[in-house]
């Protein structure tokens, strides 16, 4: 189990190919890091360099 | 979407500042309902501004003023020479501005039949305001929250819930300024919801 991690100014990009022409929801599971945060992190979601999201996770069940 | 490959990215902007961390896992896509409800311009982001210039009432934010100051779409990077002093970020490259008593109206469509609530990210200006801009969220008209950001930080705010029915619906950010003078906020990334 592993998932990913987002930091500071940090970022990750991945490449989806197969897309079909249309209008679609990208969704995904975020939690904020349990302890250590200052405020919390929250990030963009970008779709080809275009943001699309901005989110900001509300809880830490998560151990740092 | 057009068809082909496409990049995703997530990228951490850490608006509070310092040691922040958020895990991510179990992306997916999907394909989005046909009744989906899309927001005109929900980012403010249509009108392109380069870097380091701003426009009152630029042609597709749907602002409109009913004073000589206009909202604003304004390119973030600029705050600093504008001595706005506002070092927080909410999405994309420009937010929209209200100040004094001017407006932006925005069409909503292809909403199903339910209930709503609309999220946007709020800022006071961090200079030149004399008590600060609230501003009131409306549907068709109709009053569904009134909004007072409460500090020059990007925050969410969120209505309570209000009902649409199917179609097509103008949502308006009319600018009060309560507090009368110069006052000014920015708003961001507005999100229609349906309410659990």
């Amino acid at each position: 189990m592993q998932v990913g991690v987002l930091q500071g100014n940090s970022a990750m990009s991945q490449v989806v190919n197969g897309w079909e022409a249309g209008t679609y929801i990208l969704t995904l599971d975020a939690a904020q890091r349990a302890n250590g945060n200052h405020g919390g992190e929250d990030f963009a979601v970008e779709i080809d360099g275009t943001i699309v999201g901005h989110v900001q996770a509300l809880a830490a069940p998560t151990a740092r | 979407m057009t068809a082909g490959a496409h990049t995703v990215s997530f990228v951490g902007l850490d608006t509070a500042g310092g040691d922040n961390t958020a895990f991510l896992d179990a992306i997916s896509l999907a394909i989005a309902p046909s009744g989906a409800p899309t927001i005109a311009d929900a980012g403010f982001e249509v009108s392109g501004l380069s870097a380091g210039t701003y426009q009152y009432a630029p042609a597709g934010s749907g602002g409109r003023s009913s004073r000589a100051r206009a909202p604003t779409i304004r390119d973030q990077r600029q705050r600093q020479r504008l001595h706005l002093c506002q070092s927080q970020r909410a999405g994309g490259s420009q937010v929209a501005l209200l100040q004094a008593n001017s407006a932006i109206a925005q069409q909503i469509t292809g909403t199903v039949s339910g209930t709503y609530t609309i999220s946007l990210y709020a800022a006071q200006r961090a200079v030149y305001n004399n008590g600060g801009e609230n501003f009131e969220v409306l549907i068709d008209g109709v009053v569904v929250a009134t909004i007072n950001p409460s500090t020059t930080t990007y925050l969410q705010y969120t209505t309570s819930s209000f009902s649409l029915s199917a179609g097509t619906h103008t949502l308006t950010l009319q600018g009060l300024d309560t507090a009368g003078g110069d006052n000014t906020a920015f708003l961001d990334d507005i999100i229609l919801s349906a309410a659990p």
